[in-house]
């Protein structure tokens, strides 16, 4: 396994273990999110250098001082690791503009939410006299400002381990061992999810007997608590619709979409090498045990959170395996 | 400057800036205290201003009204950070309101 594949694989397990240890944390929510952006921004570094390095290959110009071209020598003599640019490819550029597009959309159904009514109307009816400081929206609003945050940095975190999966994974070449722990890690995960949290117990009647509410994000917790004609057992896309709309669980949902209609497209492709349709299978499989895990279990599991990223790792690394290597071009001066 | 090259540095950019609201914001869930926390610590000074009524007998009419509007604000904030908890409310219920002493 290679060094960076190891990096990848390390980072996963200290994100498993620290959500296994402090399950539903906000902190533990922190902390993961802390560990992947730094990854992130050293990946970053990486990129920049062999985006510049591709850019002066390619058209000759160089966008770099030379000073900092001089600081990169020392990976002169490696190739041009163009296939890193894959992150630049349609698809992935899609896929995140579509987890970009849902935290607006959600940030804005929260913003705009008609919870402060209902709760204005719960606790009029506990004979609480608050001042009207404490029932302004921004008082109903601020005390869940770390779960907002925290779903945020959930989402942000899924999209920094999708990219640093593709830029960690060679293409075409032997990533069995990668792939096996990815894979096992998955499947760790997914069993947990099973044993842990009690499926629900009819997830497709769950979902036609709630109405598009859209009340924005920590409100399907707080209005099953209220017992608002919402079960207390409810899944992740039930949640999803709850809180962000079916339009928004649309424009979380496409990105995934976007994916299979990539997969679907090399397995169909006759140029696709049977190993590499192989691997599309599998991608598919774990997408579609993902949205097993969404539809069957109980949103408030613990293990959810681990079971997502390591989903979405692999997905990330058998994608940039399956990606077909471009041909070098010759200089296109 | 070359067009796909010109988007790969706005995606670049993009992926730069996400970062640091993501470092900002793990930041932000690691050192600040939950609402939860803070309504646990707020509902723990009411309870402990209750107690100190309790436990001095001695105290005059105006230090008994002022330690009963301190646990008062301390259970209000409770309340405000965690306005569903029913403990909270409870509390805040079971005490004399402010407007209330003569």
């Amino acid at each position: 396994m290679r060094l960076s594949s190891f990096l990848l694989l390390s980072a996963l397990i200290v994100t498993s273990i620290i959500f296994w240890l402090f399950p539903a944390s906000i902190k533990a929510v922190g902390f993961v999110t802390l560990l992947w952006s730094f990854l992130m921004l050293s990946s970053l570094g990486n990129l920049i250098g062999i985006l510049e390095k591709n850019s002066a290959h390619f058209s000759g110009i160089s966008y770099l001082p030379s000073r900092i071209l001089g600081a990169m020598s020392h990976q002169k003599h490696k190739t041009h690791k163009a296939h890193l640019l894959n992150i630049f490819r349609a698809p992935v550029a899609l896929y995140l503009s579509c987890g970009l597009a849902y935290i607006a959309w959600g940030l804005y159904i929260t913003l705009n939410s008609n919870i402060p009514e209902t709760l204005q109307g719960i606790l009029s009816n506990t004979q609480i006299l608050l001042d009207e400081d404490t029932m302004s929206v921004r008082a109903i609003i601020d005390p869940y400002a770390h779960t907002y945050i925290a779903h945020i940095c959930m989402l942000i975190t899924t999209g920094f381990i999708f990219i640093i999966g593709i830029l960690k994974t060679a293409p075409s070449e032997n990533n069995k061992a990668l792939l096996t722990a990815l894979a096992g890690l998955f499947i760790t995960h997914w069993t947990a999810a099973l044993i842990s949290s009690l499926p629900i117990e009819n997830p497709i009647a769950s979902l036609s007997t709630f109405q598009d509410i859209h009340t924005g994000w920590h409100t399907a917790e707080l209005l099953a608590s209220l017992q608002t004609n919402i079960s207390t057992s409810y899944s992740l896309l039930t949640q999803r619709i709850i809180e962000a709309g079916w339009v928004g669980t649309f424009i979380l949902y496409t990105g995934a979409l976007l994916l299979i209609s990539s997969f679907l497209r090399r397995i169909s492709r006759k140029s696709t090498e049977a190993h590499n349709r192989f691997y599309a299978i599998g991608a598919l499989t774990t997408l579609s045990m993902l949205l097993i895990a969404d539809i069957a279990f109980s949103a408030q599991s613990a293990a959810l959170p681990a079971l997502w990223l390591s989903g979405w790792a692999l997905i990330a690394c058998l994608w940039q395996t399956t990606t077909p290597i471009k041909q070098k071009r010759s200089n296109t001066n | 400057m070359h067009n796909a090259h010109k988007w790969r540095l706005v995606s670049l950019y993009t992926l730069f800036f996400l970062c640091v609201a993501a470092l900002t914001s793990a930041l932000y869930l690691i050192v600040f205290e939950t609402a939860d926390q803070r309504a646990a610590w707020s509902y723990e000074t009411g309870n402990a201003y209750m107690d100190f009524l309790k436990e001095s007998p001695d105290l005059s009419l105006q230090e008994q009204q002022q330690a009963t509007h301190s646990a008062y604000n301390a259970y209000r904030d409770a309340v405000r950070y965690a306005p569903l908890e029913s403990t909270y409310r409870d509390a805040l219920n079971n005490i004399q309101k402010p407007e209330q002493f003569k």
